[in-house]
């Protein structure tokens, strides 16, 4: 133990001169590591996805622009634009909508 | 169930969308605007057209470029040019594709040229050329016109779809022929004639008519007649093996036959048909599509080889040059906003007869429509009678009414006779329900698709629904104006003419045949007229059903239906019914009371009589061989008729009375027959090869003689044993038609 305290001394003697500035670097560069390591946990974070609400949502979007495609396909021709009534002809929907502000 | 993905992946799948985004701005949004101005478009939207036409300059892909000028701008047939082409024959028909009304030239013309120059080399492409140069030639630039026929010609040799070069090399002779370019027609007649096919008879067809009309325009009608002969045979001879899988065609080129062979047996010259098509008040309509096409032919549509079609200048002025003499009728073609408002007063039969003597003026005014006062939007009538008033019109003489019985599937309409001389008048309901209705021949008229109950019972159902119409007529008993028109804007919508008869009560039997049991509902409505001999609908609706009795000919339904005709007829003194058995009784050739029926038909007709019972009647006369008095009601039905239907007995009349064939022929020039039917016979060149078949044969007025006594006499067996084995053509035709139309 006497052993000891001697080499301390004679290393606190050695030393006196040398002094250590960068405890911020060592702090900071610590602090990057752990702020990558954040960042890299982060990155590659797996996140759940549940199939069949996503599913859902995609198959339901898809129906409905199928659906107003498939409508655009029915095109209105002149049979139902136009309409024959006591020997005159007028259009559809006016004919339609006045005979319902009649009744 | 989920999957797992790390956030750097998200990351990446964001980053591309977002990259993605502007390009989908580019490209994805014109699609949706051409998606949106279809939609427009198709839902009758005015500003569909505008849409369209500012998305086809958009980042749009070829194929949606040119599919979307071929569905709205490219029109296969010469009448979808127009929103609405009106004819004589028929009602007007609408071609507007679901749209309210089409491109105009200026909006649609320079997409045509894009479409010629660029476009997909399919079905349509003949058409788009045939179209745009079309709208050179009618505004004074044929050099543009030919520039066009060139440039299509020219893509469409460099492919390898002979039927397409082939259909617009046609179009091409044809636009040649209209613009007097008779070296460039010659030239692709050379051309198409070298490669088409010798067995595909609608292009030979279609070639023989293309060369025969620009030796008409030339003036050369013996070469014209050769060159439609020559096929015409060809085809005869046949005798079937030639397929004709288009009989449009080959109807056309019969008819320009019989045309081309009165032309050249009358030496009529080719005449020029002008007129002008203005609004009352005489401001000119521009850009009216205009045909002449020949009355054989008009209850075919319109198609895309119409011979005589041209548009109206801006004096509202269109000209036919070179017109074979015939017998025609105009077509007109309007836009939705030239006839919004408007009628056309066109008869039904207006016919343009050319007989090559002098040039025709055929002009048209637009009529505005007549707007009825009372009743109309669903009027109730109760009371055994109603008031009706229409808006006057200026000059009219006199109105006439017109009650529809409106169906969901079909409707018809029938006229009143009475000619009403002010614009308000009182009808009495007993009138409607006596008009007649549609009638069941047999059983299998009830199983068509279009067959409705309801329609049996006319005008007597409470539950059905009706309207009216009224037409003015001026002193000469031409027709001024209608109600029935174009409405297609609010204002001129007015007042809607449906009216609901609701004064009777349906019976069990009408119960019973709107449900449609027919059979049950015709044996009650026998039961009723038994015990009441006075029940007049069960009377009227046994003579409409008792055809599901019948064994499907139509004697054996007017047999069934004769003693209740009589009932009605004897209780009603109605003309209509006395008709009725009077024609049964001519079928059966039992003089002694078709004559009394006449006489009583004559004494309760409130009006004049047609040419139709005229002739009729002068055919019942001959056939009783009373030779002087049919004779006279021939010459009335020639001169009372426009048409000159029915006079085939009068020729045959004057040949059993001995007239000399040429004289007959004569007054069959004088009196054509203007039968709009296909296979209407022109009595005239039957009668000139029969005039030159009798100076081959001895004894031929003696041939006529014998066999016209067959006919006259009713020896149909006879008839048909002369026939079998008679080598004289001509007059074993004339006796066939006779026989055919008569019997």
């Amino acid at each position: 133990m006497p052993e000891n305290n001697e080499m301390k001394k004679k290393l606190e003697s050695e030393l006196q001169t040398i002094r250590f500035t960068k405890q911020r670097d060592v702090l900071q560069s610590l602090k990057c590591a752990e702020q990558k390591s954040k960042w890299y946990r982060f990155w590659n974070k797996e996140i759940s996805i549940p199939v069949i609400p996503i599913s859902t949502i995609c198959v339901s979007v898809f129906v409905a622009f199928s659906f107003i495609g498939f409508n655009a396909e029915n095109k209105r021709d002149d049979d139902t634009l136009f309409i024959e009534f006591g020997g005159s002809t007028y259009l559809s929907q006016q004919f339609k909508k006045e005979i319902g502000n009649e009744n | 169930m989920k999957i797992k993905l790390k956030v750097k992946h998200i990351a990446w799948i964001l980053v591309i969308f977002l990259i993605l985004l502007p390009a989908c701005m580019i490209f994805l949004f014109p699609q949706a605007e051409l998606w949106l101005a279809k939609q427009k478009l198709e839902n009758g939207e005015a500003s569909g057209k505008a849409k369209l036409l500012d998305v086809l300059d958009k980042r749009i892909t070829y194929n949606q470029r040119y599919d979307a000028i071929q569905t709205y701008m490219i029109d296969v047939s010469d009448s979808s040019l127009y929103d609405i082409t009106i004819s004589p024959t028929g009602t007007g028909s609408t071609s507007t594709n679901g749209m309210n009304s089409k491109f105009s030239w200026d909006e649609k013309a320079p997409h045509l040229q894009d479409y010629i120059e660029n476009g997909p080399l399919q079905s349509e492409y003949p058409s788009a050329v045939k179209n745009l140069a079309f709208y050179y030639q009618q505004h004074h630039e044929p050099e543009l016109a030919k520039e066009v026929y060139t440039q299509g010609l020219k893509r469409l040799k460099k492919g390898n779809d002979t039927f397409l070069l082939h259909e617009l090399q046609i179009f091409s002779i044809e636009a040649s022929v209209q613009m007097h370019d008779f070296q460039a027609a010659a030239e692709t007649l050379q051309e198409v004639k070298e490669y088409a096919d010798s067995y595909n008879m609608d292009l030979q067809m279609q070639i023989a008519r293309a060369e025969a009309e620009m030796h008409i325009q030339q003036g050369e009608l013996e070469l014209a007649a050769n060159t439609v002969e020559q096929l015409l045979t060809a085809i005869e001879k046949s005798k079937g093996d030639i397929l004709l899988t288009d009989s449009v065609f080959y109807e056309e080129l019969q008819t320009l036959d019989n045309h081309l062979q009165r032309a050249l047996l009358t030496d009529a010259s080719l005449r020029e048909v002008t007129g002008r098509v203005t609004y009352t008040d005489g401001t000119p309509i521009a850009d009216v599509g205009i045909f002449l096409r020949d009355i054989g032919l008009s209850n075919y549509s319109i198609l895309s080889n119409e011979a005589n079609h041209t548009e109206t200048n801006e004096n509202g002025e269109f000209t036919f040059h070179h017109v074979l003499p015939g017998n025609y009728q105009i077509t007109a073609g309007f836009s939705t906003d030239m006839i919004d408002g408007y009628m056309v007063p066109f008869e039904h039969g207006d016919i343009l007869s050319i007989d090559g003597s002098e040039d025709k003026v055929y002009d048209i005014t637009l009529e505005p429509v007549i707007d009825l006062i009372q009743p109309v939007n669903e009027t109730v009538i109760q009371e055994n009678q109603f008031d009706l008033e229409w808006e006057p019109v200026e000059g009219a003489s006199y109105y006439m009414l017109e009650f529809t019985v409106e169906g969901d599937g079909a409707s018809y309409s029938l006229n009143l006779d009475n000619k009403i001389t002010t614009n308000k008048t009182t009808i009495e309901l007993e009138d409607l329900y006596f008009l007649p209705t549609s009638i069941i021949v047999d059983e299998q008229d009830t199983k068509e698709d279009f067959f409705e109950p309801s329609a049996s019972l006319g005008f007597t159902n409470p539950n059905g629904t009706y309207s009216w119409g009224v037409s003015a007529y001026d002193s000469q008993d031409q027709l001024i104006s209608s109600s029935g028109g174009y409405r297609l804007s609010e204002e001129n919508i007015n007042n809607i003419p449906i009216i609901h008869l609701q004064n009777r009560e349906l019976t069990n039997a009408d119960e019973l045949l709107l449900d449609g049991k027919l059979k049950e509902a015709l044996q009650e409505y026998k039961e009723n007229a038994e015990k009441d001999e006075a029940d007049l609908h069960s009377l009227r609706m046994i003579t409409v059903l008792i055809g599901i009795e019948s064994d499907g000919t139509w004697e054996n339904r007017t047999e069934l239906a004769l003693p209740y005709y009589i009932m009605l007829a004897d209780q009603t003194e109605n003309a209509d019914y006395a008709w009725e058995v009077l024609d049964y009784y001519q079928r059966q050739r039992d003089w002694e009371n078709y004559n009394y029926w006449f006489q009583k038909y004559i004494h309760w007709n409130d009006t004049e009589l047609d040419s139709y019972t005229e002739s009729s009647h002068a055919t019942a006369l001959l056939f009783q061989g009373k030779i002087e008095q049919a004779r006279k009601y021939f010459q009335a039905a020639a001169e009372n008729d426009l048409n000159h239907a029915d006079l085939e007995n009068w020729f045959a009349l004057e040949l059993f009375d001995g007239q000399s064939i040429r004289d007959v022929m004569n007054l069959a020039l004088q009196y054509p027959s203007y039968d709009t039917d296909l296979s209407y016979t022109d009595w005239s060149l039957i009668l000139h090869d029969m005039y030159e078949e009798s100076g081959r044969v001895e004894n031929y007025q003696e041939e006529i003689k014998h066999v016209l006594s067959l006919y006259i006499l009713g020896d149909e067996s006879g008839l048909n044993t002369w026939i079998d084995s008679t080598e004289l053509e001509a007059l074993k035709k004339f006796m066939q038609q006779l026989k055919e139309i008569t019997y």
